[in-house]
This record gives C-alpha cells, structure tokens and sequence, in this order.
C-alpha cells in the first residue's frame, strides 16, 4: 500500500504551495490512472521543501537545500551489478539501507549506543541505481530486466511518471523476497534502467515523500 | 538408503588413498526464509533468520515460521532490537553480528564467544569440512551495490559459494560465483560469524581413543569411556595398539567416564570341528570362567589373539564348568572393508564393527576421515566371510552423527572488524591503536627498543635510544642506528696527562705538555718509543719507527736503516682468517679489499693484511643472502662470524647499509 500511496502522491502537482491532500488508492486488476478512485482528506500545512540544483554524472536535477549527495563506490564491475549509484540524504552522516549493520555502529553494543559520530538513526535518503551499458539494455523488457537483477520480483505494474508522461515506469507490486524502500521505481530510458527508492528513519514521512516527488519530477533522467 | 548412493559413488576411492573433494557441501541444513512472519517488504529478518538457520542445525531441528516469531519476541523482549516504525511487527529490524553472536549464545545456548579475523575461503571451507555453516555479512542478492544483508555459506566450490539466502522464499543452496561473493562480502569487511565444534567426534562401542599428546587409552563401550589402566592389561586384552585412534581432548567431554579396566583377564582358544571358542577368565587365577563360541573363522580372525588353537574332541568338559558366554561376531572397533559388492553395498563400501555383530557403514569419505579411521587397518573379507560374523547392518555413520556427541560443546567464532581484533595478543588491536597487529613488541606505551620497529607506536622507528658509555678514552654514548647499537661515540675525552699513554685516544701521547726551553728537540722522545732523533728515531712521531723496532710488511722504514721492507718481510704476509656461517637456506657473501668477493653456505676466507688494508683501513664486509630465490632477501645479523683476530662485528654503515662489518682493531693499515 505505501507503494501506491507514493505513486498517487506523483500525480499532486501542486503539493508544494496548496495543502497536501492525502490520498487513498483503491487497488485494481488492471492499472488505469484515468479510472482510480480517489478519498482525499485534509492533512496539516507544510512549509515545502526548498530546492536547488544540483549535477551529477551529466544528470542534472533538483535536491532540498542542504542535503548531501554523494556518488557512491561502487565497489566492482561484476555483470549484473549497477554500474552507477547516487545516494542523496538529508543528513551528512553514515545511514544503513539494508539488514546488515556494521560493527561500529554502535559504539557500545550492549546499550546499543550509538557511534553519532559516524551515523545517524534519523534520515530521509533517496537511493538510486543505474544499470546501463552491460547488455543490450535499449530492448530489453522489464521482464527481461527483473529476471537478471531482481529475481525476487513476481509482479509489476506500469506508471506514470509525475510531470514525465513519456517515460516508461514501472513500480513492483509483488515479490518473494525481500524488497527494502518505503517506495521505490523503476524507470527505463533509452539504453538505462534506474531503480530509485526512499528510505526515512524518525522522520516525517510527508517530507520523506515530497523529497522523493520533487526528485523524480526533476531529475533529467 | 540414500548413503548406498554416496557409497557406490565415493568409497571406490578408499582403496587407493585419500580423497579431495573440490566441492564442500553441508546438505543438511535446513532452510528457513525470513519472512514469513511479516512481509517482504521493508522485512529486515535476514540477521534473526542466518541465526534461527544455525541454531536450528545445531539443536538438530527445522526450523519454522513460529520459530522466528519467538526468536524476534525474544530479541524485542530482551531490547535488542525494536520493532521498526512504519513495517510490520514481525519484520524485525536491523541487526549486526553482535545480535546474532547473542541469538547463538544466549538464545540457542550454544556457546561461548570467541572472535578472530579468518576472513579468506581457507577459513570457511574449514569451517564446511568440519560441518560448520557460516553467517556471512553481504548483500541482497548478492549484488555489491544492493543493501546489506545476512547469509548462510552452506557450500563452497573452486568457482561458487552456496549459500541459504533468508531474503527469499526460494532462498536454499542458492549458487553465485566466487567474484561476485567476494566483492559483496567486501562490502562488510568480512563479517562472518561461526558456530564452531571444538572437534569433539562421538565413536561407537569398541573404539580406542586415546587423546594426542596424553598416555592414556580409553575403550568406548556402551557409550561411555573406560579407562585401560596399563599396557598389560591393553595386552591381555588383546586389544590392537594400531586400532588406536588419536584424538582432541575435547572428545572426554563426550562420553561419561565409565571407570578403568584393571584386570588382565586371561584367555585360550580351543576348536572344536570348524567352531572355535573363547576360554576366558577374569584374570589367571580367577576361579570363573566364561566360553564363548565365535559364529566363523572370520569373526575369530577379526580379533587378532595371538594364541594356539587347541583341538579337541567335545566342548561338553567345558561348558560344564564355565559359564556360557556371548556369540562372538566380528570385534568391535573392527573395520570391515568387503572384498567385493555385498549385500547391496557398494564395492568401496567400509563399515565399523559395533555392538557385537553390528557393522555401520559411513555415509561419505570425509565423515571416515573426519573420525580419523583412514590412519587404521582395514580387515578384509568376502560376502560369506561378513555374512558369517554379522549380526545386522546398522544405520550409517554422518558427519552429524562423528560432529555431534552427547552434551557437546560448542564455542562461537566470531568475525568482524579486522581492526578490532588483537592479532598479536599484545592487548592491543589496530582500532586500538597497534601500529602492526602482528608484532607483539608493537603497541601503544611499549617500551622503544633498538630493533627498526615503532615499538610504543609513535610513528617513528627506534627513538630516543641513546645510552650513555664510558670508555678508556671519555664519555661517550651509543646511539641506535639501523636496528643495532653503534660503537660508544665519545663527547667528553679523558684528560691528557704526561704518563706515556695516548689518554684521549686522539694518536699522540702526553701532546701539549711543556717541554724544558733548555731541551733540544732532537732530544725528544715525541712517540715515546723509547729513542729520540739523536738517538736514531727516524720518525719521532710514529713509534712504529726507531732503530729497535722490527723490519714489518708496511711499506715503512721502521728499523730506521733506511731501506724499505728490506729482508723478504713482506714474501709471507699476515693474514686473517675468518668464517661465516649462515642459515640453511642462505649463502654467506663477503667482500674486501678493492673488489674481492667470496661466497657459500658456508664458508672461511683467509686474505692478508695488505689486501685487507686496500680499503684504507682493516675491514671487511659480509651478509647473508637467501638462495631461492637468489638476493630475494638478505640478513646479515643471522650470521655467525668468528675470525683468528680480535674483531669487532658492526652493522654496515660504512659501506652499504643493511650489511654487516668485521673490523680487526688489531691491525694497523700503512
């Protein structure tokens, strides 16, 4: 559902400068965003994100004022591994994305306190991947595509991308494996594949989720 | 029936030698996903789920949904972990291999934890040959790039690791290549983490075990161990000294101690037709005794008694004084090897007498091995031979079975941050601030010592060693260069007095002393040899000329006759003779005068005076240098130097660092 609730989040165009409506989608077989069903309700004002441009790797996009961005390593050049990653976050500090903390993140385990010098526990990230120049990847299918690097997909279903109708999108409704990223979505562009996920800790998820819009809507992909 | 497979296929290499499997496979680890319970998504169980996947294997059950939900109410409950804000109740949360070090102790109850750095594919195939899944730290799907996350290594090949992934539902024995395990692992800096048997190995009844490096034998029987007090009741009982099998000290923890066996029973064998029978008392003067029939010539021949078979006519005489015993079959501890397919075995199939007549095959080769049965004899016999002198075949022996006895043991191996290790065991590891985690003399607050090593870790190498010396020339002081103390090095020079002696071992004697205005110059006796130039001291400051000193080899006028080296002084020069020894595998070098050079394993130079004084001054150089290959090291402190002069042995500094000096104080170069 939180899946759903950011892609009908995408289509708010003016959440920025009216008050943010909160909208329920009601599932259907088939998705067809000229026929979903809409509730909305009222949710408190909130002061928008101020953003600022910012370029990475010949993209160029828009990030809130005073995130960091960082062009992560990536640490080989396997086959079916991404070829680029960019993390950006609202805070300068280590984060964890996935299952697996490292050994210092808590400076003293027993009383998990935590080593702030390095991470933090509060934070909005947007992670994303770019898979691109391995295979042929102008042709291929997102079956194609999940089969090779994320088998733990069963079931997708296409987007529309807020404010870029032409770009093919697909979000993940179903897989039997783990799927981190309180929203996430896959765009194809030309010969690119991007995956891009929120991820927030002790944070508002509204500003979590404006952070993620105004990426996506922004970024020249 | 699944180990008759296992035995047709791998046993046919018992026979001729041993058996290196590329590929180590744990095939009976039970899976488990980590979800359910919770979702998939934003499940963070993967942590909790390696660590249900390894309790389960070692308290030998499968594990289940409603087994995760306990261990993650557990961890919540002992506030571990919390349950994450916006995911289910039952997706857990992150975890590191400190929760999972505390789910295995704790929780599981397996051990106590001990941490190393064995992070290569040595260590974890060690760890597989031994039965020991490993928890690795990597990342979903194993992709370097994607998010953290736990798996269990259950199987490693030359090319791929197997693994149990938790992220997903089909998550067991899942293949990838070595490079993509390799760089995902990276990104944890190795984190792994072991449930680690301390080698205890269950044997069954009849085996001898006697623990490496102790004299004591123990018999296995009725799963307790027994004590053989002495090499004449081993004897006695005829037991076979190369039936024994060595074993860690852990394997006493396994058995109950039954008691010692004491008495040296004594026994005769008798036939009767083609039966054979065991005449046995407790001991020689026992006044009871048993007789027992073997079921064939086999089952007798697996006992080895070296007695006389005595023929008799009827065993009637004696079975009405002796108690009847039990049917002997094969022996116990025996190993039976079939000299051809029986029964449905295999050809290379071996099995372990127990029981009395109850043979046991081994599921696979490594499990033979692992139980330290490829160092004994095998008994051979044919299909008749093992009908004869078996009771029943019994279940086959697994490597969970030899891994896991009783109330084993188990202790935790866990790693993480190299950093955070104390390779050395010095107190301090490199988080801590040991500049070289391998060298124990190394470590912050170390004292400094004079070895080229930053001992107290304060980035520079051997400072602040300056001593103070005292020598008949001043005071002085050593100083440490290059890992070696040099010579006393003097600031404050002893006082000349007029006493005849060079007191400030500055070359001249009793200097600066006021001679009477009314003496003559030539009258003096500068070098204080004993003649003035009016006395025919050619050379008043050099004592090594006047007309009482000896004609030498020095290209000298010292007998002041004016002729240089007259009367074939210089036809057999001095020489000197040194030898250098060095280790096994390095060659000794030694240079000297203008470019000579020698050099062997060990070798003895003898060279003169005068080539030695080519340099200006009497010294040689040397080292030793490793032979394989040639130059790829050399040190010359391992030498051993002894000459037939007084010598001094220096550390190279004159003339290549890193070599070593012979000086001859002694001699004098002209």
């Amino acid at each position: 559902m939180r899946v759903i609730l950011f892609l009908t989040l995408l289509i708010v165009s003016s959440a920025c400068t009216v008050p943010v409506k909160k909208i329920t989608y009601q599932p259907q077989a088939e998705i067809d965003l000229s026929k979903e069903v809409f509730e909305e309700e009222l949710v408190p004002i909130q002061k928008p994100l101020e953003l600022v441009d910012a370029e990475k790797e010949n993209w160029s996009f828009q990030v809130p004022v005073g995130w960091s961005l960082e062009e992560k390593q990536i640490a080989t050049e396997l086959p079916r591994e991404a070829q680029r990653q960019l993390l950006v976050k609202n805070t300068d500090k280590d984060i964890i994305l996935g299952g697996f903390l490292p050994d210092d993140y808590y400076l003293e385990p027993v009383t998990q306190e935590l080593n702030v010098e390095k991470y933090t526990e509060s934070f909005i990230a947007i992670n994303l991947l770019v898979y691109e120049g391995e295979v042929d990847f102008y042709d291929l299918s997102w079956d194609e595509f999940f089969a090779d690097f994320y088998p733990e997909v069963k079931e997708f279903n296409s987007r529309e991308l807020l404010g870029q109708p032409d770009l093919k999108a697909v979000v993940v409704t179903a897989t039997d494996g783990v799927w981190l990223g309180s929203q996430r979505i896959f765009v194809h562009v030309e010969d690119r594949f991007y995956d891009l996920s929120l991820h927030y800790k002790n944070n508002e998820v509204n500003v979590a989720e404006e952070a993620f819009r105004n990426f996506i809507t922004n970024f020249q992909f | 029936m699944k180990w008759l497979f296992w035995w047709a296929v791998l046993f046919m290499l018992v026979g001729f030698g041993s058996l290196q499997a590329e590929t180590v496979l744990l095939p009976d680890v039970s899976f488990k996903s980590q979800s359910p319970p919770g979702d998939w998504m934003n499940n963070m169980n993967c942590g909790p789920t390696a660590a249900l996947v390894l309790g389960a294997y070692y308290k030998r059950f499968d594990p289940e949904t409603a087994d995760l939900k306990s261990l993650l109410d557990w961890l919540y409950a002992e506030g571990l972990i919390y349950p994450q804000a916006y995911a289910e109740y039952y997706d857990g949360n992150v975890t590191n291999v400190w929760h999972l070090e505390q789910i295995l102790e704790n929780f599981f109850q397996l051990g106590e934890v001990q941490r190393s750095n064995n992070f290569d594919y040595d260590f974890l195939r060690q760890e597989l040959a031994k039965g020991n899944p490993v928890i690795v730290g990597v990342n979903i799907n194993m992709n370097a790039t994607s998010f953290g996350h736990f798996m269990v290594v259950v199987g490693l090949s030359d090319t791929e690791v197997i693994v149990h992934d938790p992220g997903k539902t089909y998550g067991d024995y899942n293949h990838y290549s070595l490079d993509k395990f390799q760089a995902s692992w990276a990104t944890s800096n190795y984190a792994s983490l072991v449930v680690q048997s301390k080698g205890a190995v269950w044997y069954p009844d009849g085996s001898l075990v006697q623990v490496v490096g102790d004299n004591n034998v123990y018999l296995v029987k009725d799963q307790r161990l027994y004590w053989i007090k002495n090499e004449a009741v081993f004897n006695a009982h005829h037991f076979d000294w190369l039936k024994i099998l060595p074993v860690r000290a852990e394997v006493l923890d396994c058995f109950p101690y039954g008691g010692e066996i004491n008495q040296s029973p004594y026994r005769e064998l008798y036939r009767v037709g083609d039966t054979y029978y065991l005449y046995e008392k407790p001991t020689f003067i026992a006044s009871t005794c048993t007789l027992s029939q073997f079921t064939s010539l086999a089952a007798l021949n697996s006992w080895k008694l070296p007695l006389v078979v005595q023929e008799i006519g009827s065993i009637s005489g004696l079975y009405g004084s002796c108690m009847h015993g039990t049917t002997q079959y094969f022996r116990d501890g025996t190993l039976i090897k079939p000299t051809e397919a029986a029964f449905g075995f295999g050809e290379g199939v071996v099995f372990v007498a127990t029981n009395n007549g109850e043979l046991k095959p081994f599921v696979d080769w490594e499990t033979f091995q692992l139980m330290g049965y490829d160092q004994l004899e095998l008994f051979h016999v044919n299909e008749a031979e093992l009908q004869s002198a078996t009771r029943f075949f019994g279940e086959a022996i697994s490597k969970m079975d030899a891994l896991f006895c009783g109330e084993a043991s188990y202790q935790i191996q866990v790693v993480t941050q190299p950093e955070s290790v104390d390779d050395d065991g010095d107190g301090f590891s490199e988080q801590d601030g040991d500049c070289d985690d391998q060298n124990p003399s190394s470590y912050p607050g170390a004292s400094e010592i004079c070895d080229e090593v930053d001992n107290d870790c304060n980035g520079e190498e051997d400072d602040g060693l300056i001593e103070e010396c005292v020598t008949s020339c001043g005071l002085g002081r050593h100083y440490c260069e290059d890992g070696h103390w040099n010579g006393c090095e003097i600031y404050e020079f002893t006082l000349e007095i007029e006493d005849g002696v060079d007191n400030d071992c500055d070359g001249l004697i009793d200097e600066g002393f006021v001679i009477s205005e009314d003496t003559s110059p030539l009258d003096v006796d500068n070098d204080n040899d004993g003649y003035t130039p009016n006395q025919g001291d050619c050379d008043d400051w050099s004592p090594e000329k006047n007309p009482g000193h000896p004609e030498i080899c020095d290209d000298l006028d010292n007998d002041c006759n004016f002729l240089t080296d007259e009367g074939d002084v210089c036809a057999e020069g001095e020489s000197v003779t040194c030898s250098f020894s060095c280790p096994a595998d390095m060659n000794a070098h030694v240079w000297f005068g203008i470019a000579s050079h020698k050099s062997g394993s060990s070798l003895e130079v003898t060279i003169p005076v005068s080539e030695l004084c080519l340099r200006g001054e009497p010294w040689l150089d040397f080292n030793c240098v490793c032979r394989q290959p040639e130059w790829s090291c050399f040190d010359w402190t391992v030498a051993e130097v002894s000459c037939d002069q007084t010598h001094e042995v220096k550390s190279g500094v004159v003339d290549f660092v890193g070599e070593g000096e012979v000086w001859f104080p002694d001699l004098t170069c002209h």
